[in-house]
């Protein structure tokens, strides 16, 4: 192959104002040569990068992206790139679980200073970009292993022995006044009580799946006054999130916490949430299947066997048929935003279509914007008309954040979020 | 007399249309507990028995999710337009269920009433409906109670019956339906019935009557209390046909694209002000169950819903038009 | 379609040697939204500013890139032509083709490539670029100084000499700080007071300053340029309006033996008393712990002696207001506490140093007040045991310093000197007394710092030891030091009528809580965070509040001033008009659609963004909302990556721009 067809790749890069892009600045001054492959695009602080625009980058057709900012303790914000660095600690997790390949995305410290390392950077990323050849696999399908698919098999409705208990507690709840709504499970699905009569119609059983916390976010359901929710302990642990996230006062609602035996959902085969923690009365005894430790099959850990071009090609199957219909949005406790970020159009940051390029966009984004704060209540898998286990991204991420900083959404009160907040030590062994 | 066909040889034709350069479409296992109609690649991806009815509809291969209106180039201050006038491939979808063949009138007149929607038609004209009556129903089902049956023939070109061990009796319908079935079928005596329908749950009629005069009902802010607005009855839903129109920009290709949308998404009405008429969901799902009953019916004199119980089946709370008609029914 | 004008420099040879700057002004005219293009030799040169001027209004352009050199180095440049024009300044963008591409590329064609592409990144962003207007807020022009030491008083000077009013608040019921208490300074041996009390008076007397002493910061509110302050005047029982200072009443009142804060217990006090002859405001207060009138009703001499009816056992404490725009925080130090019983359960002390057991073991500041000729023994070097001249005193350094055991990591960086100077007054006052010095390093950069150590070594004598000292012990009213001498390589007896401890350096108690109010952050060990350690160096990353002295770190006496004059210029710009101007690349948050999660505010490194309340014109309440505060917010952006609805957007880098942008390389 002649010189002029050797493949070229296209890379873009999202530089700090003041360390990086002063770097580039330097190269340039002591004339320092390198691939004319790279297009920089300056941003006042890695602070600003977001995830989205990594994606954004792909879309566009870059074989490789290079995120560059000020070395730790150098940041001329003086914490922007502590919170980036939390960020693409949690983002590339996400990203290997979608089986993109990471050696496409470099990250690196650059100071005004370091022209010479910019100089490094370019050269050795283009070079090994170069060598990866274009990006084709990213978006493709192929063949891959079979996943094993969530067990969600359910034996027909099993009550369990506090229905009766719950019925005459939400009864009296709303004939004494003490709440005026109860958000509870009903024969179909959740049911919305106002009249203590209308108790009768709650159920407790194998098949109260729904994470009812979902609705306390609904103006029409707080506009009826003050609420008793129903929560099994798994669904508790938004609560605790959303308080974190200023959606929830305790005051605000009447939380029943029910001793839970299992609805027979994927989560259920390794819960160890049996009894509620937080709740104002806890109805029922914390009885069913022991929890597994090493759940069987685990779905996660198959999907992460496989090599990264095979994920890719997994969720490409996957996505292709995400019609969009945002059911794992709507029903997630979690997305209380007033508008999404795919429902803005300007600019567009994810393609609205159901594409393929658009469903990833998406299906990222809703799965990172619940980084370190998904609860695992599993909805949106259940939800999915088209049988995507999306909860596998969340389990992603929910590792990522328990490895790293050791936190786990729902669990403590106290603890500081992961997004939003940084620590001088965490890692940084994939930063060059 | 009547035409009868196995599983195999039609397994057989359903590998010869593919190898023969068409496009075909039916049920398929895509998960343990998941079938859906999608574009086979060989014969034996085609699922006849087994399950109630896949989860989305055949609108998919007519009225797809997304599809590609025109792409744009600019040029300096200018742009030019590129249409999107490729011809469609001659698809055949098999093993339709009879609700979602019944739908295919419904979205006929709508693509051809006041605007003739020629991606629509184009794909329309392409399509050969082969129906496969049904062997059963589940408590979703309700067909009958919006004028259909298990064995309607609305909408199909062809339709089977089985007749038990893998045999189906072909009834061609149309044009089309004869020209795949004619030659590649046996005569025999024996006929095929679809199953009886399922019990008439409610009487369309009187929703009618009382969407078009309860307007203003509490009737509806307590039934849509647990809506979450997802989208998800409208897209699985074989009659629903809303869509939007969206810029996909340089990353998407540069093009216009018509995409599905739903009467349950709180931006559906949403003006660019930031009023929305419709600000609550109970208006919405009372938008979906108005149209379906009355505002449709009064254009095009049916109704906008086949039963298939698609929106029942999918609902992640368990919502769906059957619950709500029965509701209104039954007080 | 936007009207942008796309301007191409030569940079003499430097653009044009490597770039075909024809072939890309060609190219670039093509380009959506361009409506003109042109290149020119020096686009920076006043006749290549002409031209962009000219275009901007014959073309009437709405946006202008000039590719040329980096924004770093033009940027200013163009956006002041831009505006000379008539054009806001920030709709001028740059594309960097010099630094970034043909001084980096040697190939013709790749480099024209490139170039053509980084001119595309910026004719995107321009097209997207929104004409902002600086951002004006208005100032109160006064200041607040907290903490009446050395720095704070030279803080208020300062910025009360250049014309603003001061309001000073100190805890203590004097100003002076530590500096006051002690006997000379190195490396010159002038007195401390001598040089400290006159600028004490100063601020006393100063038309433009208003001091609280015996007060503290309760409260703070606001922000930059408009901060509200409530201070707590803790109740003295004297009417300082009343009060003449006459002296009366701490000579009649008759419970004398407390001891002295100001001596740090070397001397003793009355229960009504001022802490120190020349204490501004010289008007004392009383010990409400102490005072038999307060405790049980007994007594009141004072009550009955003060002729001006100053005395007011009723007083409480009370809490005023006073509105600032900007504030110096200039809280100082305390010394480490040497004892075995530490408040904080990391630092271990020192309990085989025997401080706190033997009355002859002291720390350097209760040396430097038994050596102060205005001190408790009235400058005679007597030992707190028994009153004997000690004949030969133990000096220990790096007591609680550089210790990662007991200790903090920390160097406290006067204690050398202080050391050395100690050793030279001890020898100036016994002539026959021997000082002996455990040091781990001599620490004397500073000018004529190493020389003084020196003269202490060699012209008065003082013995050093590298080396630490292990146990103190009393036998027979001698203290017995062992300790070892590392460089001779043996251990070491001596046998001390007194041992001085020099103390590492700690931030003033209350310190975290302060920085709380006024949100502006502590190291590890609570001393205050500077905005840059290099750059910003009395700045906090609270806009409006800076930092001098002690509480930022170790300090020596000439460092706090001059840190304290550095903040105070940067007060006396901030007040030198009535409003400040700030870039307009800030944060905005749609507060239509936020979400509230206030997962920004967690984020902001400035507390730039608050929580507010979207209310009708009719002030009904519809939504709770973040919102940014344009005095505060830097406009980093780390805001807007973690909006999850991206509500918030960064005016200058948008969204909008930044996805323009990326777009455009498709």
């Amino acid at each position: 192959m002649s010189k002029a067809q050797e493949f070229e790749p296209k890379i873009v890069a999202y530089v700090c104002n003041w360390c990086t892009y002063l770097g580039a600045d330097l190269a340039g001054t002591a004339r320092l040569e390198y691939p004319p492959n790279v297009r920089i695009i300056r941003l006042p602080c890695t602070g600003r990068i977001d995830f989205n625009l990594i994606i954004k980058a792909l879309e566009v057709g870059a074989d490789g992206v290079l995120v560059s900012g000020c070395h730790p303790g150098d940041c001329h914000y003086t914490a922007g790139n502590y919170h980036a660095r939390r960020r693409w600690i949690l983002f590339r997790e996400l990203l290997d679980t979608l089986g993109i390949d990471l050696r496409r995305i470099q990250f690196t410290w650059i100071s005004a200073a370091e022209g010479r390392k910019w100089q490094q950077v370019v050269t050795e990323f283009t070079d090994q970009t170069r060598k990866l050849g274009p990006y084709k696999e990213l978006y493709a399908t192929g063949p891959f292993p079979d996943v094993p698919a969530p067990e969600t098999a359910s034996p027909g409705v099993k009550s369990f022995a506090a229905e009766s208990e719950l019925r005459e507690v939400c009864g009296k709840l709303l004939a004494e006044g003490t709440v005026k709504v109860v958000i509870g499970y009903g024969a179909r699905g959740p049911v919305v009580v106002t009249r203590a009569e209308d108790a009768e119609r709650l159920v407790w059983n194998n098949r109260c799946f729904s994470n009812l916390t979902a609705y306390l976010k609904r103006k029409e359901i707080k506009s009826l006054g003050k609420a008793a929710v129903i929560v099994k302990p798994c669904d508790e642990k938004s609560l605790v999130e959303l308080e974190k996230e200023a959606q929830f006062e305790r005051k605000d609602a009447h939380v029943i916490g029910m001793a839970c035996e299992g609805v027979d959902q994927p989560k259920c085969a390794h819960c160890t949430a049996r009894t509620p923690r937080f709740a104002d009365v806890t109805l029922g005894v914390e009885a069913g299947p022991e929890p597994q430790t090493s759940p069987s099959p685990n779905r996660f850990a198959a999907l992460m066997a496989m090599p990264p071009a095979e994920r890719m090609a997994f969720w490409t199957e996957e996505f292709n048929r995400c019609v969009k219909c945002y059911a794992c949005r709507q029903v997630c406790p979690m997305c209380y935003c007033e508008r999404c970020i795919v429902d803005k159009n300007r600019p567009i940051a994810i393609d609205p279509a159901p594409s393929t390029k658009g469903n990833f966009a998406w299906h990222i984004a809703r799965a990172f914007h619940l980084a370190g704060r998904c609860v695992g209540c599993g909805e949106c898998s259940r939800a999915c008309p088209a049988g995507i286990d999306l909860a596998l991204l969340n389990i992603s991420l929910h590792i990522a954040a328990q490895k790293n900083f050791g936190y786990e959404a729902g669990i403590d009160p106290k603890a500081e979020p992961v997004i939003g907040s940084y620590t001088l030590h965490d890692t940084e062994a994939f930063i060059r | 007399m009547s035409e009868i066909i196995s599983q195999s040889v039609l397994r057989g034709l359903a590998a010869e249309w593919i190898a023969g350069g068409k496009s075909v479409a039916g049920p398929a296992r895509v998960k343990p507990d998941l079938v859906l109609y999608r574009t086979l690649r060989s014969g034996d991806d085609l699922l006849l028995e087994g399950f109630q009815r896949p989860s989305n509809s055949i609108k998919d291969f007519l009225f797809p999710k997304a599809e590609k209106l025109y792409g744009y180039k600019i040029h300096g201050n200018s742009i030019e337009l590129i249409e999107n006038d490729s011809p469609e491939p001659a698809q055949v979808i098999i093993a339709a269920r009879p609700c979602d063949a019944a739908a295919l009138p419904i979205l006929d007149h709508v693509f051809n009433w006041d605007f003739h929607d020629e991606f629509y038609n184009r794909r329309r004209a392409a399509t050969t409906v082969v129906t496969l009556a049904c062997s059963a129903h589940d408590e979703n089902c309700f067909c009958t109670s919006v004028g259909l049956d298990p064995g309607s023939e609305r909408g199909s070109d062809a339709i089977l019956f089985a007749l038990g061990s893998g045999q189906y009796e072909v009834r061609c319908a149309t044009e089309k339906g004869h020209a795949l079935f004619d030659g590649k079928t046996e005569k025999s005596e024996r006929t095929g019935k679809a199953i009886a329908g399922p019990e008439k749950r409610f009487d369309a009629k009187a929703v009618r009557a009382f969407v078009t005069t309860h307007f203003e009902d509490p009737f509806w802010n307590e039934h849509a209390l647990t809506c979450i607005g997802c989208g998800t009855c409208a897209f699985s839903c074989p009659a629903c046909h809303c869509f939007d129109i969206v810029d996909a920009g340089p990353a998407a290709g540069n093009a216009r694209v018509k995409t599905w949308d739903s009467c349950q998404f709180s931006t559906f009405t949403a003006h660019a002000s930031g009023h929305n008429p419709r600000p609550v969901q109970a208006t919405r799902q009372r938008q979906r169950i108005l149209h379906k009953f009355a505002i449709y019916p009064e254009k095009f004199g049916e109704i906008l819903c086949t039963g298939c119980g698609n929106c029942a089946r999918n609902c992640p709370v368990g919502l769906g038009v059957l619950s709500v008609a029965t509701e209104i029914n039954h007080g | 379609m936007s009207r942008i004008g796309v301007f191409t420099c030569w940079c003499g040879e430097n653009i044009a040697r490597t770039v075909d700057v024809d072939e890309v002004a060609k190219r670039v005219a093509e380009l959506p939204g361009v409506r003109c293009s042109l290149n020119y030799k020096y686009m920076c040169s006043d006749p290549g500013q002409a031209i962009v001027r000219e275009k901007i209004a014959t073309e009437k352009l709405d946006g202008v890139v000039v590719a040329s050199c980096s924004p770093h180095m033009h940027l200013k440049t163009f956006r002041k032509a831009a505006q000379a024009a008539g054009l806001n300044p920030y709709l001028v963008e740059m594309a960097n083709i010099r630094e970034q591409c043909s001084w980096v590329h040697h190939d013709r064609v790749q480099a024209t490539a490139k170039a053509f592409e980084i001119i595309r990144l910026s004719v995107e962003k321009a097209r997207n670029d929104a004409a902002l207007q600086p951002i004006r807020v208005p100032v109160t022009r006064r200041a607040l100084v907290i903490g009446g030491g050395v720095a704070g008083i030279q803080a208020a000077l300062d910025i009360a000499d250049a014309g603003h009013e001061v309001v000073m608040v100190e805890r203590e019921p004097s100003i002076g700080g530590k500096m006051a208490g002690l006997s000379e300074t190195f490396p010159t041996l002038d007195c401390s007071q001598c040089i400290l009390t006159p600028r004490m008076v100063e601020v006393g007397q100063h038309p433009r300053i208003k001091l609280y002493s015996y007060s503290e910061v309760e409260k703070v509110e606001g922000f930059v340029g408009n901060f509200r302050i409530t201070i707590r005047q803790k109740a003295r029982y004297v009417d300082v309006s009343k009060c003449t200072g006459c002296g009366e009443c701490w000579i009649i009142c008759p419970l004398k033996r407390n001891p002295s804060e100001f001596d740090y217990g070397m001397g003793m006090r009355p229960a009504i008393y001022i802490p120190f002859p020349q204490a501004v405001p010289a008007r004392p207060v009383i010990d409400k712990s102490q005072c038999a009138k307060l405790i049980r009703n007994g007594c009141g001499l004072c009550e009955k002696k003060c002729k001006a009816e100053a005395i007011n056992f009723k007083d409480e404490d009370r809490l005023v207001e006073e509105a600032v725009g900007a504030v110096v925080v200039a809280t100082g130090y305390k010394l480490y506490s040497i004892a075995k019983s530490q408040p904080k359960a990391t630092l271990a002390g020192y309990g085989e140093y025997g401080y706190g057991k033997y009355k002859d073991v002291i720390d350097s500041l209760q040396f430097e007040r038994l050596v102060s000729a205005s001190g408790p023994t009235g400058g005679v070097l007597k030992r707190p045991s028994d009153g004997a001249i000690p004949k030969s005193v133990v000096f220990i350094s790096c007591v609680g310093s550089r210790d990662n055991a007991k200790g903090l990591p920390y160097c406290s960086k006067i204690c050398c000197m202080y050391t050395a100077k100690h050793t030279m007054l001890y020898k100036h006052k016994v002539h026959d007394g021997q000082a002996h010095v455990f040091y781990m390093d001599i620490r004397a950069g500073g000018k004529g710092y190493d020389e003084f150590v020196r003269r202490a070594i060699e012209q008065d004598g003082a013995q050093y030891y590298r080396g630490r000292v292990s146990k103190i012990t009393q036998e027979g009213g001698k203290l017995v030091v062992r300790g070892a001498d590392t460089l001779a390589g043996m251990p070491v007896t001596i046998e001390a009528d007194l041992v001085v401890l020099a103390a590492a350096m700690r931030p003033a108690d209350g310190i975290e809580e302060l920085a709380q109010k006024l949100n502006i952050g502590c190291d590890e060990f609570g001393f205050l965070l500077e905005s840059h350690p290099k750059l910003r160096p009395v700045e906090t990353n609270t806009a409006g509040i800076f930092i001098a002295g002690a509480c930022h770190s170790p300090k020596d006496i000439p460092e706090a001033v001059a840190q304290a004059s550095a903040a105070a210029s940067k007060v006396q710009v901030m007040l030198a008009a009535d409003e400040l101007t700030r870039e307009p690349e800030i944060a905005a948050i749609n507060e239509q659609t936020c979400a509230a999660c206030f997962t920004c505010i967690r984020t902001c490194p400035y507390h730039a963004i608050d929580r507010a309340e979207l209310r009708t014109p009719r002030g009904a309440f519809i939504k709770n909302t973040a919102r940014v505060n344009p005095g505060l917010c830097m406009g980093c952006g780390t805001c807007v990556s973690v909006c999850p609805s991206k509500s918030a957007d960064l005016q200058g880098f948008t969204d909008q721009q930044v996805y323009a942008m990326v777009e455009s390389l498709a």
